[in-house]
């Protein structure tokens, strides 16, 4: 196994074998390089892998020491983020690697390509473990028998028989793989990283919007406090949470600012999703849709969020 | 609920506990939890072996007892962190809500569910060995269904969610079987499993036994011919209009097909769930372990105390109801009455009676 192998895929247990061989150290150059892989990870800033030697053994310790600052840290925003933008950096270089390559990594993150009545499935429990929560991922959209679910498309396009559907599977192996941080070794110059990274993370974005937090469905108060503590959520709750500020009169840019603690935000994508929606005037999905998404938590009698919305309204009138 | 009601009940119990005692696999790395008069659940974090199990069964005569569907390192220690999850059954809970008794016809659909989802959901469409299946009668209006296959131990709550929501049906909408390709409507085919794979099937016999429910165009044998043969590639193309629309119907039959669950139930892997085996402090019935459901009356055979006359005194009016095997009449509220043993308990344990 080479080093630049390694160096995409530094997750797998041969990089860290070969970190191990090569005697690669931590130090103050490796804790600097690590803190700017992070802080590259909260800006959105994607490095190209390095080709030179040296440049690769750096690049393979800024791993390492990324994950010993974060596991020093505990925040967990910073954790995630790193996460999300490593599995992303992590899928796109695995886009171009032979279908061996991407078996071999999804079979050690435990999702294993297999071939079952002719087509391209994984096992129902890998698949569920692994798949994004979205309508198009959700299993009552798939095809699922003997235990397995199908993952090939219909209609080409994959280089392998269920090449995209499994890639983005393993993306999600990926990033949890990389959220599992191990306890830290005690370094004293941690401290001083860590205090560095601390500087730049964004404030928690709390705007001063029409609706107070508070006066919502506890549906939406929840994703509402999930946004807060930065976690990655999935479409479907972004989506209905947007829908549901639009239509209570929430101005687009105070929208972004509170979607900007999720740990993959995109402000010309969310911008671009949010005017989306108030231009064709969407409207708040019902409680019993809410609830086949798997977000209602409480037993609000009433039939869509909205609804809580205008009582409230109504008794801040009286 | 009088006194001395309760103690003759909590007697009928240890008795019972004499002679049936309930075996569990894995019982020292379950969590369990027991109830009396006053709730189901009124202690829990305790942990059994098989013998100290069957001995506080007698001693202490808990009125209901649940384990622990998860398996624990420490299934005692507190809080539930501590105790160190490695993994659950996967469960399913069907339940019917009717009143003082279920109709034959309530007890025929949830057995229809029951035998469906372990049928047509969990060996045909999960893969689960028919002997990872085990079936309980939930010892009130329903049954339990776990399932111990070491592949599903280890998902977590999120994920049990989405297979209760795919035996339910929740969120399936059958558009989403369809997508355009410039010109051509692609759809399922013939080689499709699951909810589309049903689909097909269905639209199918419906376009062979009855075309009109989507076009009398239909009707002409060689129309029919075409369009069956286009779909089996899962070309949907047509002229008709509205043709996604006219499906519907079709759509509708599947959702009859699902199974009504508790997703609660199912996604909760710290939840506890009774004891097959142990008697229900609800209603005396047994939450047995079912070999043919088939043939399964729970009024007749997961009664515990037999049909030895007691005397009760009716709170309210009692409906008439197969139990035991037999008609028992109507009763009015304030009478007072000899009645099988079994289902004068049931009376009382219901709220419905005192024992005289």
């Amino acid at each position: 196994m080479n080093l630049l192998f390694a160096v995409k895929f530094p997750f797998i247990s041969v990089a860290k074998q070969i970190a191990v061989e090569r005697n690669i150290p931590i130090n103050e150059h490796t804790l600097e390089a690590g803190a700017k892989r992070i802080l590259n990870a909260l800006k959105g800033i994607e490095k190209k892998t390095s080709i030179d030697e040296e440049g690769m053994l750096m690049e393979l310790a800024s791993y390492a020491s990324a994950r010993i600052l974060l596991s020093y840290m505990k925040n967990s925003y910073l954790t995630r983020k790193f996460a999300v933008s490593e599995a992303k950096r992590a899928w796109k270089l695995l886009s171009r690697e032979e279908e061996r390559t991407i078996r071999d990594i999804g079979k050690e993150l435990g999702l294993t390509l297999e071939k079952h009545l002719e087509r391209a499935v994984v096992k129902i429990p890998q698949y569920l473990r692994y798949s994004p929560k979205s309508d198009y991922f959700f299993l009552v959209s798939r095809n699922v028998k003997e235990g397995y679910v199908d993952v090939e498309r219909k209609g080409g396009q994959d280089r392998f028989p269920g090449e995209r559907d499994y890639l983005r599977l393993v993306q999600e192996a990926i990033r949890e793989r990389v959220e599992e941080i191990p306890n830290p070794p005690h370094l004293p110059s941690l401290e001083i990283y860590a205090k560095k990274i601390m500087t730049q993370l964004p404030k928690t974005e709390f705007p001063q919007i029409k609706i107070k937090k508070g006066n919502n469905p506890p549906c939406m108060e929840v994703i509402w406090d999930d946004i807060l503590k930065h976690k990655n959520l999935s479409h479907n709750p972004r989506w209905i949470f947007a829908v549901y500020l639009i239509k209570t009169g929430t101005p687009i840019d105070k929208v972004v600012s509170l979607y900007s603690n999720l740990p993959d935000f995109e402000e010309k994508k969310t911008r671009y999703q949010l005017e989306h929606i108030k231009k064709r005037g969407y409207s708040v999905p019902s409680c019993q849709t809410i609830m086949s998404y798997g977000l209602c938590v409480a037993n609000c009698r009433i039939k869509s969020p909205m609804g809580w919305f205008r009582k409230w309204k109504k008794q801040e009138k009286k | 609920m009088e006194e001395a009601g309760k103690k003759i009940v909590l007697e009928l119990f240890r008795k019972f506990y004499e002679k049936n005692k309930p075996t569990l696999k894995d019982i020292e790395r379950r969590e369990f939890g027991v109830g009396s008069f006053r709730k189901k659940i009124e202690s829990r974090h305790l942990s059994f072996t098989q013998e100290s199990l069957w001995n506080y069964l007698v001693q202490d005569i808990p009125l209901f007892i649940s384990y622990s569907a998860a398996y624990y390192e420490f299934p005692d220690a507190t809080p539930m962190e501590r105790k160190v999850w490695k993994g659950a059954d996967l469960i399913f809970d069907l339940d019917v809500h009717g009143g003082l008794f279920l109709t034959p016809e309530e007890w025929q659909g949830v057995k229809d569910d029951a035998i469906r989802l372990i049928e047509d959901f969990l060996i045909l469409e999960f893969g689960i060995d028919r002997d990872e299946i085990s079936l309980v009668f939930s010892g009130n209006r329903g049954y339990h269904i776990h399932v111990y296959n070491k592949d599903y131990f280890g998902l977590r709550g999120e994920e049990r969610r989405e297979i209760a929501n795919y035996v339910s049906g929740n969120g399936l909408n059958y558009r989403d079987f369809f997508r355009k390709e410039g010109k051509k409507l692609r759809g399922p085919d013939q080689n499709d499993w699951g909810y589309k794979g049903r689909f097909y099937r269905m639209v199918k016999e419906t376009i062979e036994k009855n075309p009109r429910v989507i076009s009398i165009k239909y009707r002409k044998e060689k129309e029919k011919e075409i369009f069956l043969n286009k779909i089996k590639k899962g070309i949907w193309t047509t002229s008709l209009s509205g043709f996604i629309d006219r499906l519907e119907p079709i759509a509708e039959k599947i959702k009859l097909k699902t199974i009504n669950t508790d997703t609660g139930v199912t996604m909760d892997t710290k939840r506890l769930i009774r004891l097959p085996g142990s008697l229900h402090g609800g209603t005396a019935l047994v939450a047995g372990r079912i070999k043919n459901i088939d043939s399964f009356e729970p009024y007749r055979d997961a009664v515990a105390f037999g049909s030895s006359p007691i005397k009760i005194e009716t709170l309210k009016q009692i409906p008439e109801a197969e139990f035991l095997n037999q008609t028992m009449e109507k009763i009015e509220k304030g009478k007072t009455k000899q009645v099988p043993l079994s289902y004068g308990i049931y009376l009382f344990l219901k709220g419905s009676a005192e024992l005289r």
